[in-house]
């Protein structure tokens, strides 16, 4: 079937951040900003978004990076695709739930155009980086004609397609912080099938352990609330704690019941949303106590 | 809005007036008449509308065309050269990795970009790259096969052995042809 773009838009492509920061000060209240356009460009199609002004990031030399410096972390440009991201060691070596997350994004041919900044900052509940990053604390630059502040990805999502970003600010850099040597991470997506697919239920987990006890895990859910969202409560079960298969069970159990609210849809129930949940989590820190799966800082 | 660009397609430079809605699909086929590139899903799912964009495949139904100026894009209209066949073509071609033919351009495109950046890749490592790729008639295996040859053939010609450069893969492709075309005689006669 025939699909266009109706609604006509003016199309900006700022070659510096001074430019794109004064056009969207401008045109903030019809404008967009877009990196890749993998989700603005079939959204326009079918009109769930309708821009005047669309802001293109992608021409803006200096928004295009990929730095891992060892010991501080992992600082993303938000022009930099997925593919470069996906297939930098650094990254499958440090943070391999980053990895796992973009791996099992879409595909290729949508690999390389699209970013992790589009990614999150398009705020699906399913966005498949939201989880991972909320598991790493990673922290956003943001810029505006008025200034720089910094957003932790944690205080990034407001609801469906929602940001607490203001309507003239720009992420300028993704910083991931370097997680602590040996910490376990992994991502469970559960999509229906391997490629081309949203999460059912996506997991992140985080565990750093101190011999047998669990120093600090972190749980990340998407695509079972109304934004992605830590799991707080089911994290303190474990901190501090002794790690045993029966506090892991107690943890996950109270994550997939107390901490998501997943909705029934054409890709799951509900009901099995929460036992993916559940699943997930067990199975991700199940890693952390069996001493596997652990990232290969030296 | 309607804007002003020069798209350089297959190597050559085309000016264009194009409304800012156009995407990069639209614009090869219905603006520059390069058909070959499909448009099936038109939300980046399908991989058929796959064109090369500096080299790396890209969904051009995602792809708005006046984002495209300044790039180098290539369709499968410019992958032979003096009417030899490019590699990835000839092998498709060769292991009969086409059915109804709609995805085959998307699939060769897909092709030519891993195994640009990837000569030597496994078969699990195509069907990862190539999971954007969908096919409704064949079934994966032939067009694995095809990739399979094509790779062969790209590595001897990469090699140096190149003096028939488009001659496919010898062990590979006389079975394939036995195989199919015998297949082929009986089902006709």
């Amino acid at each position: 079937m025939e699909s266009k773009i109706l609604n006509d838009f003016s199309f900006h492509k700022p070659t510096t951040l001074d430019e794109a920061l004064i056009l969207i000060d401008k045109y903030q209240q019809n404008g967009l900003l877009m990196e890749g356009g993998s989700e603005v460009i079939p959204n326009m199609k079918s009109l769930v978004v309708t821009p005047d002004h669309i802001i293109s990031l992608k021409h803006i030399p200096e928004f295009e990076y990929l730095r891992y410096t060892p010991g501080e972390g992992l600082n993303i440009g938000p022009s930099t695709t997925l593919t470069k991201i996906e297939y930098n060691p650094d990254v499958q070596r440090v943070y391999p739930s980053l990895y796992t997350g973009i791996h099992g994004m879409s595909n290729t041919a949508i690999h390389n155009i699209s970013t992790v900044t589009g990614n999150i900052c398009y705020a699906v509940p399913s966005a498949d980086t939201a989880a991972p990053l909320l598991t790493l604390e990673a922290v956003l630059s943001v810029r505006s004609v008025d200034g720089e502040r910094k957003v932790p990805i944690g205080e990034l999502f407001a609801g469906v397609r929602r940001t607490t970003l203001k309507k003239n600010e720009i992420v300028t850099d993704i910083f991931v912080p370097e997680p602590p040597k040996g910490a376990v991470m992994a991502y469970y997506k559960n999509p229906c099938r391997r490629a081309l697919d949203l999460a059912i239920a996506g997991v992140a987990t985080y565990a750093v352990m101190d011999g047998e006890v669990c120093r600090e895990a972190r749980i990340a859910m998407s695509a079972v609330a109304v934004v992605p969202k830590r799991a707080p409560e089911a994290e303190a079960m474990l901190n501090g704690k002794v790690l045993t298969e029966d506090l892991i069970n107690q943890a996950a159990v109270h994550a997939s019941l107390h901490e998501c609210s997943p909705i029934s849809d054409i890709r799951a129930s509900g009901e099995y949303r929460r036992e993916l949940v559940r699943l997930s989590v067990r199975d991700g820190l199940m890693l952390a106590l069996n001493n596997q799966g652990r990232n290969e800082l030296k | 809005m309607i804007q002003l660009v020069t798209l350089h397609v297959n190597g050559d430079d085309y000016p264009l007036a194009l409304d800012t809605r156009t995407t990069l699909v639209d614009a090869l086929r219905d603006h520059l008449g390069f058909r070959g590139v499909k448009k099936s899903c038109d939300e980046g799912e399908c991989g058929a509308c796959t064109v090369l964009l500096d080299g790396n495949a890209v969904a051009s139904c995602t792809y708005l065309a006046v984002e495209a100026e300044g790039h180098d894009i290539v369709t499968i209209e410019g992958l032979a050269k003096d009417g030899v066949l490019h590699p990835v073509q000839r092998a498709f071609i060769d292991c009969f990795a086409v059915q109804c033919g709609f995805c085959t351009p998307g699939m060769i495109m897909a092709t030519v970009a891993l195994l640009h950046h990837n000569p030597d890749p496994t078969e699990e490592e195509i069907r990862d790259v190539l999971r954007g790729n969908i096919c409704r008639c064949t079934g994966y295996t032939k067009i694995i096969d095809a990739i399979m040859q094509a790779k062969e053939v790209m590595k001897k010609q990469s090699a140096g052995e190149g003096a028939e450069a488009s001659a496919p893969a010898a062990g590979n492709d006389t079975g394939y042809k036995a195989q199919n075309i015998a297949q082929c005689g009986s089902s006709e006669s």
